[in-house]
Formats: structure tokens, sequence, C-alpha cells
């Protein structure tokens, strides 16, 4: 019985998903990185992934970073099941607080990308309903802006302010608390 | 020739933050540090003006705000939200000191909520200030009460899912008359005061159809009365409204159930799993479980003689047989007294497969207590030891001359031997003697092939080695089987505060 279950296994972790970008470029995945997005994880569910799977809103360069996030993720969602064991001494919670402070590390790096890639991540994180890479993305954008003067968000995001001096004064008039 | 229209300022090409959706430009905003952030982009342009003040998900005001006047910050928020359908509000001003918030300015707050929310609202208000101190006196228990409460007029929440309001004992609330709320699934209330009967019928399935955990904490009933709860479909319930003379609870679907303080209750709750008796001693003459399952998933039992008090819930083993976990939490101070009567009280368990000890507080020997509840329940798979590190230990033996827990026979094992015994679990084990000598008095009458794991958590970062010798002789008297796992955790724990 032992051994059936290790060949199950075996062939769920062999399971590959196609997932075609929008320039047609083809990437083979296993199914737990795939599955970290939600849009696929049901798309997998209904049995529609035979042929691959076309994503026509997510650039083959996008896609690429998307499914890196998700590999490196999976690996951390599978570590986490393995640490509910009763295994438990302090050797082994050394490795579990390295491999987060790993996973962390790898987030950071992973955000060093320029604006126009992160708007990109931010849209295909939606689309593709990956819930963490939404969170991160989010939150970096949010701490760009976080303690900023409007007049600095908008030159860093390129914003053109088409308010008239009248109307933006109304409209700190009408939000006077949140500049004081 | 007409003259050209004028050259109007075009979004800038690369402006990228600008044409995310709303709900994406909202998941930024909500991660902003306070609403005031969110609220300021709306002078970014056109295009902004408007984005916050549709957020779905509003907590009010910033996180760790202190001052009162934000509370005309949140009227200002409220006035302003225009999103149809709210999935989330809060507003916390616990921490807004010296202020007292009137009744009609929360109010305000839940009328709004009331129209908008469809998710969950959570409320969370001020201790008294100083000012209205003069209006407190102190009760037989030594809690504040207020002599007259403002009276707080909740509305009818038809589409909220999770309610948690704190009303930081300012408030006599009342619910409303008639109305469901038809959708909440998760209700709190604490620190109000309440009429018992408005309390019973607000909760019950009349006016909460849907209702699943209910937790009712530090609720002061305006004057002593009985409360009836009727739910068809209430799970979990957590009880504890002081003045309450009888409890009556008629919940079918109720798993959970964790009483402090009814002066009598009569409980009807055939799929009842699990009990936790708070509070004052449990008297099953007065406390009924008129149909209730005598064998539990999970019973809690509490014996302790803090504040010179005797508190013991023991009597729910004459009702229950037996429980898959056994939970017993124990404070006992010096005297004697109190551990005889321990002695007696704990002489007999309910029947249970783990067993979990709680030890808050103890003046006394520590083995003996321990070889006390264990003689009761050699069927046991599994055994958890906690200790309270809140509390400076007991590290010597107990100090009162002549305590019977100082007696040899009380660390006999009356030749009980723990064949079932799979797993050891010992929070907290600072490596004393006393410890070190109970561990192996238990390990020396456990079965070596049925013992899977020992495991030992250590108060300490880095391990000592003086410790690590200590737990290295306990090791070795596993030896024989070597495949029990002994497993040494180490935790930092925070120093005794007093």
């Amino acid at each position: 019985m032992a051994s059936a279950g290790s060949g199950d296994e075996k062939a769920a972790a062999a399971a590959m998903i196609t997932l075609i970008s929008s320039d047609n470029e083809k990437f083979e995945v296993t199914e737990a990185t795939a599955t970290l997005s939600q849009t696929i994880r049901h798309m997998i569910e209904d049995g529609c992934t035979d042929g691959g799977v076309p994503l026509p809103n997510v650039t083959s360069k996008i896609l690429a970073r998307v499914i890196e996030y998700c590999k490196k993720h999976a690996t951390a969602a599978a570590g986490e099941e393995g640490s509910s064991s009763s295994f438990s001494d302090a050797a082994f919670l050394e490795v579990d607080r390295a491999f987060l402070e790993e996973l962390e590390e790898f987030d950071d790096a992973f955000l060093e990308v320029d604006r126009a890639t992160l708007f990109d991540l931010i849209l295909a994180a939606n689309y593709l309903d990956i819930k963490g890479l939404l969170n991160l993305t989010c939150q970096k954008v949010a701490d760009s802006v976080k303690g900023k003067t409007p007049e600095q968000i908008r030159e860093m995001y390129n914003i053109v302010n088409d308010l008239t001096p009248e109307e933006e004064a109304e409209i700190r008039r009408e939000t006077q608390w949140a500049f004081e | 020739m007409e003259p050209p229209p004028p050259v109007r300022r075009r979004r800038g090409a690369d402006d990228r933050i600008s044409s995310l959706p709303d709900e994406l430009l909202h998941l930024i905003l909500l991660r902003l540090p306070s609403i005031a952030e969110a609220a300021r982009t709306s002078v970014l342009s056109r295009r902004w003006r408007r984005v916050w003040t549709h957020m779905p998900e509003l907590v009010l005001p910033a996180p760790a705000t202190t001052s009162p006047a934000n509370l005309d910050s949140i009227d200002a928020v409220l006035r302003s939200s225009s999103a149809p359908s709210l999935h989330s509000l809060k507003i916390d001003v616990s921490n807004i000191g010296q202020c007292h918030v009137p009744a009609h300015r929360v109010e305000s707050w839940l009328s709004f909520a009331s129209e908008r929310l469809a998710g969950k609202l959570c409320v969370d208000l001020p201790w008294p200030s100083e000012s209205h101190l003069s209006r407190l006196r102190l009760d037989h228990l030594g809690r504040f009460v207020c002599e007259r409460e403002e009276e707080l007029a909740l509305p009818l929440f038809e589409r909220a899912t999770e309610m948690d309001i704190d009303l930081g004992t300012n408030f006599f609330l009342r619910p409303p008359p008639v109305g469901s709320f038809a959708a909440l699934t998760c209700l709190t209330i604490s620190c109000a005061h309440m009429d018992g009967g408005e309390l019973g019928r607000i909760v019950s399935s009349a006016q909460c159809p849907r209702l699943r955990k209910l937790w009712l904490s530090t609720i002061e009933l305006v004057a002593a009365c009985d409360v009836t709860i009727c739910s068809g479909s209430l799970e979990y319930l957590y009880y504890s409204a002081s003045e309450t003379i009888t409890l009556e609870v008629t919940a079918p679907m109720l798993l959970e159930i964790l009483v402090s303080d009814p002066k009598e209750a009569y409980i009807v709750a055939p799929k009842l799993e699990k009990v936790d008796w708070k509070g004052k001693c449990y008297d099953p003459g007065r406390h009924k479980f008129a149909v209730a399952p005598r064998h539990l998933r999970s019973l809690k039992i509490m014996y302790s003689t803090y504040f010179s008090t005797l508190i013991s819930s023991t009597g729910l083993r004459q009702r229950f047989d037996a429980a898959n976990v056994l939970m017993v939490s124990l404070a006992l101070l010096e005297g004697i007294e109190g551990y005889v009567y321990f002695l007696t009280d704990m002489d007999k368990l309910p029947a249970c497969e783990t067993l979990i000890i709680h030890l808050f507080r103890n003046n006394h020997a520590f083995a003996p207590i321990m070889l006390h509840l264990l003689r009761r329940c050699s069927c046991i798979r599994k055994l958890k030891l906690h200790s309270d590190w809140r509390v400076p230990r007991q590290t010597g033996p107990c100090s009162t001359s002549g305590c019977p827990c100082l007696l040899p026979e009380s660390y006999g094992m009356d030749g009980c031997t723990f064949d079932a015994l799979e797993e050891i679990e010992i929070s907290l084990f600072t490596g004393s003697t006393e410890e070190e000598e109970f561990v192996k008095l238990l390990l020396s009458r456990c079965n070596m092939v049925t013992l899977k794991t020992v495991g030992l958590t250590v108060p300490f970062v880095p391990v000592t080695s003086d410790i690590m010798e200590v737990v290295e002789g306990i090791r070795a008297i596993c030896c024989p089987n070597t495949k029990v796992q002994f497993n040494v955790r180490s935790r930092e724990v925070p120093k005794p505060s007093f």
C-alpha cells in the first residue's frame, strides 16, 4: 500500500500544466505552482486545461515573473505543511526560520522592478487571482505613496493634475480633516 | 474661422497608476497607514477625486490614534463615503483616552453602518474617562459600575454578517424591538449594560435566525433577571453576564458552550461536544444540562484557591462521564485546607484519552499534584502539561509545614502504569529537580513500546548545558526503545511581570 501511495504522489507531483502567454509562448509548470492562481485552479477543477491554458492578458515577460513567484511560494506552502508534523526539535525550528527569512528576501528582490513591470504584475495577479502576489505588489505601491505630498505622488507616477485651482481648493475644503 | 480649441492637458501617457481599475486602486489605498492618506489622494487629479470615497472597506480612525479630534474625522469619512455596500467597517476609538464619546455620536456611526454594511462590523469604544469616573462606584466584586448609563440604541442590521461591539462599559445597549438580523452569523457584545429580556430576545432565532457564534463578554444586566436563549442555529456560545439569575438555553445545534456566572442554568443541547464552565463553582443541583450527551469531545474543569476564594467546576464530572480531551486548570495557593480539598474534589475524574493540565499557579510540591491527577487517568494516550510563565514558579517544595503534599506517600504511584500513553508534552520544562524526578518517575511507568514521543519545551534561548544534561538523563530512560522520538524545543519566554 505504501509504495502505491508514494507512486500516486509522484504522479501528482509530475502533473504538468502548460500556460500560454499573449505572445504565444508556452510555459510548463507543475500543478502545485499553477494552482497558486485561483483562476487556474478553477480551470483545472473544471477539467479545461488540456491543450494548455491561454492567458491572453499576460505577456511572456510578465508570465515568466509570475511563474517565478509561484514556484518559490509553492515550495513555501509545501514547507508549511511539513512543519505541522510532530517533528519539532530546535534544529528544525532554525531551518524553518531561515526558510521564512529567505522567502522574505526573495519577495524583496522580486519587487525590484521598474514601475511599468510592477503595474503589469498587479494586473496579472488580479487576473490570475493570486492573492499573495496581489498583496505584495499593491503593498509596494502603497509604500511608495506613503507619507508623500500630492505633488510628490503626481511626479512619481506621472499623474497630470487636470483640476482647476478652484476645484482643488474645493476638494481640500471638503476633506480638510485629512490635510490637518 | 473659429480659433483652435484650447490644448487640454491629457493624462500623462505613462500614467499607469491612474489607469488601474478602481477596485485595484482601492486595494492600494487600503494599504496606506490611514484613511486620511487615502483621502488626500482626492486632489491628485479629476480621476482620483472620488476613488477613495468608494472604498469597500473602512478602518477608522488611523490605527494607534489617540486624539479626540479624530472623532470628527470619523464623521467626515462617513459623510464622504459613497460606497453603496461596504464589506467591512471598523471604528476603533478604544485608545482615545480622556474623552467621553456620547451616545448620539455612536448612534450616527451605527445608523450609517446599518444602511451600508453588508459584511463585518467592528466598533470598539474607550473605557470611561476620568471625568466620568465620578459616576462610577465599585461593586461587590471590585469592578467599576456606572450609576446611570446612557442609553444607546442599536439599529437593525439586515445585511451584516459579523458584528463585534465593545462598548467600554459606557452604555445601556438597547436592541431594536422588532426586525431580523437576517444575515448575521457571528455576534460579539462586550462591556455593555443590557436588559436580560432584551438580551435573550435579540440573540434568539426570531431576531437572529442564522446566528452560529455568540460571544457575550462582561455584560452587566441592568437588573437581576433570567435570560432565555432559544436558537435553532447557534453552535458556539460564550456567556458571561453578571446578575443573571437563571440562564436557559435551548439550542439543538449547539456544539460548544463556555459559561460564566449564572446562579442557575438549564441547558438543552443534545449535540453538545465541548463544555467549559468558567467563573464561580459549578453546582450540579443548580446548573442543569437537561438534554446533553454524557460523553463529550472536550471538557474543561477547574479548581482554584486564588484570592482565598474556592472556585471549582469539578462537579461537571457528575454530569459527564467521559471526554476525548479533558482539560484540568489548577491554581493552588498556599494553605493546607485548599490543598486537602483539592485532593478530595479531584478524587474522581471523567475518563479521557487526552489529559491536558494547565497549572496557572502553584505553591505546593509539583509532583504530588501531577501524580494525584495521573493516578486517576491511567488509560490516557496523550498527556500535555502547561504551566503559566506569567507568574513566579514555586521552585522548592511547599513552604507550609505539615502540608500533605510534603508526605512521602504523595509521591507514590499506587502500582499505576500508563500502558496506553503514546505522547507526553511538557511546556516550560525548567529542569528543576522536582520536574526531573517527576518526568523520570512517569517514564518508568510507561510502556516503552507504546510510547512514541516525548516533547519538552525549555523556556530559555539558547538552552543551557545544565538543562541539556537533565534532558539527556531523562532521554536515557527511554533508551530501551530507540523509537521514542525525543523533542526538545526552546522558546523565549518573557520575564514574570511581578
